[in-house]
């Protein structure tokens, strides 16, 4: 008997802890259990897109500074930029759940944050497909949204897969620069190893112009004409004075680039964003390095 | 420029003031009144709104034990662990900033000095960029460190060495020279800036964002635990100082002078950058740089009662206190729920108000 009343006991406390919460370890591993939903602070772009790809969009009530996509978000109260968040504006906007970008800063308020009894979940961010995808499937489980967040992943692999088959028979790849701002006349930054910028050029089948530096750095025209590239990358946020000083500097027109016009301008959270539109980035920018391949 | 507080005014200006010590009394007066009723003001507005009777109640719990209901207790953290440790933090920056300033421009017999002439702030802003920039590629060596937090040390430390530094390169057989050390703060700082610069080169689009955030200062996310961490070295600044206002007052006559009126002055020099570099190098780690309450907040008081250092001092640290308080509340509340740097708002706010005072005081100038 008293047995059959543990075994009841055991059945009742598991089903219990099953249905009431579920449990999710946050980037910095703690365990952070997820009870409501209804009121969600997304802080990082891609975490924002994507709360907003699995259809959840309804119950985000503020986003941080560096969310822009989708146009919903304008609306919507601004907390913070992401590496200075701030206790107090996240708490009078009443959430339920934070949902940031591992980026996030500074680690006192997000203590204080969760002292003050706020779900505050972290989620690893990286530049391989793979991050994207777990960060994905990780927002799914968090948000109740697995099936879309399948579907979602489905879709980025299903594009990727076929990128890589075009990426792997090109004979030849040409060498993209990324120009991130052109800071004088003679002078731009640009984008070198470990950046958004020089992954999502080598997935679409390109060779990054600079990669003997890390991150985003200054370099003048004249080491431009030394690297020489055969695309000239660049955000369309940065306008057409970019791309006019880019073709009309006398200094640089013995570029590859700039000689063919070959100067592609595109939407930089569409570019840099490495959220669920990943495989359509990669895409795009294929078609525009190799527009002969692509046709066939 | 060095020598412009002239002897005389200096020795006659006490005198015409002590004839009006009721117009001191009411200054004194106002001046902690507004302080008080600012603190008040503070501890009730922020981004949550919390009730004045909500306050009350919480305020009950903490120091008397008293019942408190359930919806209460997240007001309770945000009052207790979030707002009431940032107004004590600016209470006590405001002061330590003002009385160093006063301090410093008085040691130097100079309007322009403020603690960043004697390399403390680019010091302390060296410190920090370091532990930015290269404390990822530090980690790989000690992955138990955290950047978060060795960046207040590496703050305190980087200040306090580029001071000494400074003090070392003016001081000879135990002799500062007061025009070599304002030369060789000028040299320290522009050194600290190239190694800034240098370091920004090599540093990622997040950490020059994190660095140039610092560098505006912040009082977001000051913890008790950061309070106590510095309340030793503000607490003894602000205490200390004052003490030295009268010999520092016959400074005020000229060096020589001030030797024959039986003062050390190298050894009073000494002890006062030495006590205004800790107090501002403590205030640095915490709240990153803060501009303008050092320098300013001098010439306020001074504008408003004169320069006679016992009086300056004081009022100083109550008016470095409130202003920095009216700062941090504008700035965490003008455009809630995201917050301004610090830095921007003491200068928006201070620089038109100074302006005025001097249009309107034109006539003063001789006793800046």
């Amino acid at each position: 008997m008293i047995r059959l009343l543990v075994l009841v006991l055991i059945f009742f406390t598991k089903s219990f802890n099953i249905t009431a919460q579920k449990v999710f370890y946050s980037a910095d591993n703690l365990e952070v259990s997820i009870d409501d939903i209804s009121r969600i602070i997304t802080i990082g772009g891609s975490i924002t897109e994507t709360t907003f790809a699995l259809g959840l969009g309804k119950n985000v009530v503020a986003t941080d500074v560096s969310s822009n996509y989708p146009e919903e978000i304008f609306k919507l109260p601004k907390v913070s930029y992401i590496r200075s968040l701030t206790a107090e504006g996240i708490l009078s906007l009443n959430p339920t759940l934070v949902l940031a970008s591992d980026d996030a800063k500074p680690k006192i308020v997000i203590d204080q944050l969760r002292d003050a009894g706020l779900n505050f979940i972290l989620i690893k961010e990286g530049l391989e497909p793979s991050d994207i995808i777990s960060k994905i499937i990780d927002l799914g489980f968090i948000l109740d949204r697995n099936i879309q967040a399948d579907s979602i992943v489905q879709a980025i692999n299903k594009k990727l897969n076929e990128a890589r088959i075009i990426v792997d028979e090109l004979v030849k790849k040409p060498k993209v620069l990324f120009v991130l701002s052109q800071q004088t006349p003679n002078s731009f930054l640009v984008a070198g190893s470990s950046t958004e910028a020089s992954s999502i050029i080598e997935f679409a089948g390109g060779i990054n112009a600079f990669d003997n530096f890390s991150g985003y750095k200054p370099v003048t025209s004249e080491s431009l004409i030394e690297a020489n590239p055969d695309f000239i990358l660049f955000m369309s946020s940065r306008g057409e004075s970019l791309s006019h000083s880019l073709t009309e500097t006398s200094m640089i027109n013995t570029i590859t680039a700039v000689k063919k016009n070959q100067i592609i301008s595109m939407d930089g959270n569409f570019l840099l964003g490495f959220g669920p539109r990943f495989g359509e980035a990669v895409q795009t920018l294929l078609n525009h390095l190799h527009p002969d391949v692509y046709e066939h | 420029m060095f020598m412009s507080i002239k002897a005389t005014e200096a020795i006659v200006l006490p005198g015409v003031f002590s004839n009006k010590r009721k117009y001191l009394y009411i200054i004194f007066l106002s001046l902690i009144t507004a302080l008080i009723i600012l603190t008040l003001f503070s501890i009730g507005i922020g981004a949550v709104f919390i009730p004045v009777d909500d306050v009350i109640k919480i305020i009950m719990h903490q120091f008397l034990s008293t019942a408190i209901q359930e919806e209460l207790i997240q007001s309770e953290v945000i009052l207790i662990a979030i707002r009431l440790p940032r107004v004590l933090m600016c209470l006590l920056i405001g002061a330590t900033l003002a009385v160093c300033g006063a301090v410093l421009q008085g040691l130097f017999r100079n309007p322009l000095a403020d603690p960043q002439l004697i390399g403390v702030s680019s010091g302390a802003a060296l410190g920090v960029a370091i532990s930015i920039i290269l404390g990822p590629s530090l980690n790989k060596l000690l992955p138990e460190m955290e950047i978060s937090s060795i960046l207040p040390f590496m703050a305190f430390f980087g200040g306090f060495a580029a001071t000494t530094i400074v003090y070392r390169i003016s001081s000879k057989h135990g002799k500062t020279s007061v025009s070599t050390m304002l030369l060789s703060g000028i040299a320290i700082n522009a050194l600290c800036g190239s190694i800034i610069g240098y370091l920004i080169f090599l540093a990622d689009d997040n950490q020059i964002r994190d660095l140039t955030f610092w560098t505006l200062g912040s009082l977001n996310g000051s913890s008790w635990k950061s309070l106590y961490a510095i309340f030793p070295f503000l607490i003894f600044t602000i205490v200390v100082l004052p003490f030295f206002s009268s010999k520092l007052n016959v400074i005020l006559l000229g060096e020589e002078e001030a030797k024959y009126l039986g003062v050390d002055v190298d050894k009073l020099k000494k002890y006062m950058i030495f006590l205004a570099s800790l107090g501002v190098g403590a205030c640095v780690a915490v709240s990153g740089i803060i501009g303008f309450i050092g320098l300013v907040v001098p010439h306020l008081v001074r504008l408003i009662i004169g320069p006679d250092l016992r009086i300056l001092i004081p009022a100083s640290i109550i008016l470095g206190a409130t202003l920095l308080l009216c700062s941090d509340l504008i700035a965490r509340t003008v455009v809630a729920p995201t917050e301004l740097p610090i830095g921007i708002v003491t200068s928006l706010l201070g620089a038109p108000f100074f302006i005025w005072l001097l249009i309107k005081n034109r006539s003063l100038q001789n006793y800046l």
